[in-house]
């Protein structure tokens, strides 16, 4: 018997096949490091029953995916067009400096109402300016982006420590490393993060969809020189399309201040790399925003879990980092079989 | 003037230190880059070499021991990325962040569990005579080894038929094909032998450095390397230049006392990065003058 698979079959079969195997080999990885392969697959799947801690653990589950998130749905812009920014997570670290800013800084003199509003002012200027840099190098002096945006992560580090440590350190912090809290007006739940996520992900999609600036992003993305002789400009839409993916780097930061710790400690402390995760989670979703928020979802399901596997299993932040490049892996190989499959469909 | 001279002299000790891992995996990536695979791995690479040699060392008393199983450690690494982009021809800069990122975390998980323990180092090296400046002398071996391979890795290179061979592979694959070379073959060897220096210059770090480790303990020197590259335009000699000169910026924290600078401690610990964004953006200034580039094919899996 030949297998004939249609298209949509191909994708599912090649993806299904490449996340078992990433699955498969991560479960070694935790068994060969000593720890509990069924103990770590317990503690994920724990906490959706009964039915009245669902509807508590999936809103747990969304909060915990909105840092890798937003990021992900700007990297979708920037990818698109061939731009590989990698700064993510410089972008969202100053996003979630902006926000904190606010948040505890001016908020008391803000009405109530405005204190999020401007946080995610704050916060998408923030990291669109951080992304602004490695894309007007690009842009007039041809620096390599990769590279730029990269160096940028690690300044971003060392001016979170430098603004915690030297400036906003809360004096009654009892010698903790940490601002005093955000104000109660500049937190956000499930709901405020749900209407971000709409609006955020809307804009992408409309955006690609439906504007010119849209157009020609795919187009310099399919073929930099079919966009050269159509009088596209590589620098307006580069520019364009960094402010974006800055802006929602740096509103995934916001939503780690506002949504889960309410302060702002040392970097390391504040993100396990979500910048970097959000890079596999735009590749997962294949740069489609709707896939790309079910991708950050189930991303999102681990890092909510992170304290519970910490507690129960002395599991660091190590393990997200190689269960995501695992998953990064297993979206190239899918992409690889997926083309097999559909040769292998039309010989067929 | 005394004091100036001796802090410049401990700038440069210094700088030598910094630069050995920077130089030994920038060559490494160089040999990769030159056969036509960029390896966007190389920090998770060394941070994997770095917990490698740490534990091994930890384990057995002897560092030349971490050192060993680190350079197979970061070859086996480099050859998941071969299989991607080589073989299965996929997206070499997803499959190179892949490894960055699965590398990170493969490094945290092995050694986080000995936090805390010291190793002992990898003796000095004395060059007796007055062969060497002070500022040059009793470094470990690695630093000699990493000095050592920067010409030798040019003459391999630029003079030698097998290297003529790789860069004629990184330049134009096809043709290389059709006169018979066998392109995927070079391109592993080369990747391969590029992820072992890659994975030796992580280990360096607990090895030389800090007789120990911690997270994040490579503080993105991969990446630092990959800039090198470009900086050193694949060239090795120009890229052991470019090296001393980004680990002389990394010393600036040792010497900034001695120097009388009064800087927050956060901004000398950025000034590496953001002084490897300035040198990069001479450099294209540079580049787009003297028309070099990189390898033409350089990142292009399908040929």
């Amino acid at each position: 018997m030949r297998l004939k698979p249609s298209d949509r079959l191909a994708t599912t079969l090649a993806l299904t096949a490449s996340l078992s195997v990433a699955l498969l080999v991560f479960a070694a990885i935790l068994g060969t490091h000593g720890y509990s392969v069924t103990g770590f697959a317990r503690v994920v799947s724990s906490g959706f029953w009964p039915p009245e801690n669902l509807s508590w653990r999936l809103s747990s589950i969304f909060i915990n995916s909105l840092p890798v998130l937003f990021p992900a749905l700007g990297l979708i812009v920037a990818f698109r067009m061939g731009f590989w920014n990698i700064g993510a997570e410089g972008q969202l670290l100053v996003g979630m400096a902006a926000a904190t800013w606010v948040g505890v800084f001016l908020a008391d003199r803000l009405p109530g109402a405005s204190v999020l509003p401007a946080m995610v002012v704050a916060a998408f200027v923030a990291g669109a300016l951080w992304a602004a840099g490695p894309a007007l190098l690009r842009v007039w002096l041809g620096v390599n982006e990769v590279l730029t945006t990269l160096m940028l992560n690690y300044v971003a580090v060392h001016l979170v420590n430098y603004l915690v440590e030297y400036r906003w350190k809360d004096p009654r912090g009892f010698g903790f490393i940490r601002t005093p809290p955000l104000h109660e007006s500049a937190r956000i739940g499930a709901a405020e993060g749900a209407v971000l996520v709409v609006l955020a992900a809307g804009l992408v999609y409309f955006m690609l969809r439906y504007t010119q600036l849209g157009f020609e992003l795919r187009i310099i993305g399919s073929s930099p020189k079919a966009a050269r002789y159509a009088g596209i400009s590589y620098a307006k839409v580069t520019l364009l399309a960094m402010l974006i993916s800055g802006g929602l780097a740096g509103l995934g930061g916001m939503s780690v201040v506002a949504g889960l710790t309410g302060e702002l400690m040392e970097a390391q402390r504040m993100s396990p790399g979500y910048g970097y995760t959000g890079i596999i989670a735009a590749w997962l979703g294949r740069l489609h925003p709707a896939a790309v928020v079910a991708a950050s979802l189930f991303l999102g399901l681990i890092y909510e879990r992170q304290s519970v596997l910490q507690a129960t299993m002395r599991l660091g932040v190590g393990y997200t980092m190689l269960f995501n490049g695992l998953l990064l892996f297993a979206a190239i190989s899918s992409t690889y079989l997926e083309k097999r499959l559909r040769e292998a469909g039309r010989l067929g | 003037m005394a004091d100036l001279e001796m802090v410049l002299s401990n700038l440069m000790r210094y700088a030598v230190d910094y630069s050995t891992p920077l130089l030994l995996a920038a060559l490494g990536e160089a040999l990769a880059e030159r056969s036509g695979v960029l390896n966007l791995g190389v920090e998770g690479i060394m941070a994997v070499g770095a917990a490698t040699g740490f534990v091994v060392t930890l384990h057995t008393g002897n560092p030349w021991l971490g050192v060993a199983a680190a350079g197979l450690a970061g070859l086996l690494l480099a050859a998941i990325h071969a299989f991607f982009s080589v073989t299965l021809r996929a997206n070499q800069i997803v499959s190179g962040l892949a490894l960055a990122i699965a590398g990170l975390g493969l490094s945290s998980m092995a050694a986080s569990g000995y936090l805390g323990r010291t190793v002992p180092k990898l003796e000095t090296l004395h060059i007796p005579g007055n062969l060497a400046p002070s500022w040059l002398n009793d470094h470990n071996p690695l630093a000699y080894l990493a000095l050592l391979l920067s010409p030798l890795l040019w003459l391999l290179m630029e003079r030698t038929e097998w290297g003529l061979t790789v860069r004629a592979v990184g330049d134009d694959p096809s043709t290389a094909r059709s006169v018979g070379i066998e392109v995927a073959r070079l391109r592993y060897v080369c990747v391969l032998a590029g992820g072992a220096a890659a994975g030796v210059a992580g280990a360096y770090l607990p090895l030389s450095v800090y007789g120990g480790w911690f997270e994040g303990i490579t503080a993105g020197r991969g990446w630092i390397a990959l800039g090198i590259v470009i900086l050193g335009f694949w060239n090795p000699l120009r890229i052991l230049l470019a090296s001393y000169f980004v680990g002389a910026v990394m010393s600036l924290p040792h010497v900034a006392p001695a120097l009388g600078l009064r800087v927050n401690e956060y901004l000398l610990l950025a000034i590496p990065y953001l002084a490897v964004i300035a040198v990069l953006s001479i450099a294209s200034i540079e580049a787009a003058k003297k028309r070099v580039g990189a390898p033409m094919s350089l990142g292009k899996s399908e040929y």
